[in-house]
């Protein structure tokens, strides 16, 4: 009975439906309840892995990431490129230099897993923060969609460096390179004559079998090449964001897929792996690379935001915000796991930072420096804050 | 006689009950009624953009629903119901709703969608009769 791949599957899907009704009551994501609920299974069912339980998780974090590249608005991207890429680079850069050097000069981690650490330390959640400015309504201003050009900068920060940090340089790695140029290029295009040439015959699906095919494609050739499978899927899912995100029906279809049957999996395992009696021997470097995060997204973001003129309480709530992290933080972690680059103990300690830095840094934001309407109207360059809409905001 | 009922509706059958009361109740006593929606938060830290998004679209589709279920049940009982639709935490915002409207009776139903939690950590009924700032008058689902 314990390898009937029914009973184990029915036994994980128990895990996420109870994930699921809690989320609901609690009012906190299905995520974060499942990664919880992971740590149980883990630390106290004594849950295992599988081929196929491994497979599903890595494409639910496959196609979370593909997610994070489709939803961003590229109009957004175009419009505040500059303070986007300016606060983007050093929301990126000085988190993951911080947390590198911290846990390689302080806690004594070797080189490799220092640089887990800091490329998990890195991250801004675009979903954590786009929930909390829905909340206030700033998603809707220029100012919110600058946040969120700038945070899509910041993963691709990560996401590039997790793919490049640990790939393998030889003769291969062209090849995955020029594979993935051609079909970068050829993509939207034919997306887009997908969607719009095959829409009548929707209940076959052969969008969504479309975006399957590529995502599996190059994630095949990139781990060929010992790189993560997350690099291509977020390449792929950038350029295919203005296609994607015309399509509603596609978005949600993709959505409801991934959460039903692979996200489960890739998050009640990212939990399975949290060992409870590492949450308390590691209590202190968890403290201690949490700070860093922080201190390391405020050196970083708060100084460019006063030099593109954010006013100083918008400024510290966009610094806050782009502290968050979850998704990109637990995949960069759980990679330095399987590939046996950090410790059980190791990776314990980056997904309780990484959840960590969900939570503290969206408290503080919304408690002490939530924007006013005038104030989330504000648009970078202008010299007086506006509360103009999108239209105007854009002239 | 009261002058002026608040109402919470959450679409639970207690408080469909609660509406259908203070209805009554407005019809009698010639009151102004007022129906507040009390929205659930979005989920906190989720994964995905569209994770919140499509929240957003359900949660704004069922208050639709519901807005026009009062307001269906006021023009059949030739009342007039003003309703709105208030994000946060229920019990602390029925009695903001009942001060700021200057509300001398607030109908609530005894139980709402939140029925299995409530036995727990307290019901939104119990709550509301703790610190409202007026009558409070909590409907039953059936009779006792």
């Amino acid at each position: 009975m314990p390898h009937n791949v029914w009973f184990i599957a029915a036994a994980w899907m128990a895990v996420a439906l109870l994930a699921s009704l809690i989320s609901i009551r609690v009012g906190i994501s299905v995520a974060l309840i499942e990664i919880f609920l992971g740590v149980i299974a883990g630390n106290f069912l004594h849950f295992q892995t599988t081929e196929w339980i491994n497979f599903l998780a890595t494409f639910g974090a496959g196609l979370l990431t593909f997610l994070a590249g489709a939803e961003i608005d590229p109009g957004s991207l175009k419009t505040h490129w500059k303070p986007a890429i300016a606060i983007g680079i050093v929301s990126f850069l000085l988190p993951f230099l911080g947390a590198w050097a911290a846990a390689y000069w302080l806690f004594g981690w070797e080189g490799r897993a220092a640089e887990i650490a800091g490329v998990a330390l890195s991250t801004t959640s675009v979903a954590v923060v786009y929930a909390v400015m829905v909340e206030s309504g700033l998603n809707a201003t220029e100012m919110g969609k600058l946040i969120l050009a700038a945070c899509f900068v910041t993963d691709f920060g990560t996401v590039l460096a997790l793919g490049v940090l640990f790939a393998t340089f030889n003769k291969y790695m062209l090849v995955f390179v020029a594979v993935m140029a051609v079909v970068l290029y050829f993509l939207p295009r034919f997306t887009r004559g997908i969607i719009e040439r095959l829409g009548a015959t929707r209940v076959s699906e052969p969008e969504v079998k479309f975006l399957f095919l590529v995502l599996f494609f190059l994630g095949g050739v990139a781990t060929w090449v010992k790189s993560e499978a997350v690099l291509p899927a977020y390449l792929v899912g950038l350029v295919v964001a203005g296609v994607f995100l015309r399509d509603r029906v596609l978005v949600h279809r993709i959505r409801s897929i991934a959460f039903a049957l692979l996200t489960p999996f890739y998050f009640i395992k990212a939990g399975m792996y949290v060992s409870l009696p590492a949450v308390v021997t590691g209590a202190a470097i968890i403290g201690g690379l949490l700070l860093v995060k922080l201190v390391a997204k405020g050196l970083g973001v708060w100084p460019t935001g006063l030099a593109f003129g954010f006013p100083k309480r918008l400024n510290a709530y966009t610094t806050l915000l782009m502290s968050t992290g979850l998704t990109f933080g637990t995949i960069s972690a759980l990679f330095g796991f399987e590939n046996h680059i950090i410790s059980q103990g190791q990776y314990t300690i980056l997904v309780t930072v990484v959840i960590l830095s969900a939570v503290v840094p969206t408290l503080i934001a919304q408690k002490f420096f939530e924007p006013t309407k005038d104030e989330a109207g504000f648009v970078a360059g202008r010299t007086t804050p506006t509360s103009a809409p999108l239209e105007l905001a854009n002239d | 006689m009261y002058h002026r009922i608040v109402v919470g509706f959450d679409g639970s059958d207690s408080s469909r009950r609660a509406l259908q009361e203070a209805v009554r109740l407005g019809k009698l006593c010639g009151a102004d009624l007022l129906a507040t929606l009390v929205e659930e938060h979005l989920p906190k830290y989720p994964s995905a953009m569209s994770e919140t998004t499509e929240e957003r679209e359900a949660i704004d589709a069922y208050f639709l629903t519901l807005r026009q279920e009062a307001e269906q049940l006021a023009r059949e009982q030739q009342v007039t119901l003003n309703v709105s639709v208030v994000a946060g935490n229920a019990p602390k915002l029925l009695c903001d709703v009942a001060k700021e409207t200057r509300a001398d009776l607030l109908v609530i139903g005894a139980s709402g969608r939140s029925g299995l939690w409530a036995g727990m950590l307290g019901s939104t009924a119990d709550k509301v009769v703790d610190h409202a700032p007026c009558s409070v008058l909590v409907v039953r689902k059936w009779p006792p």
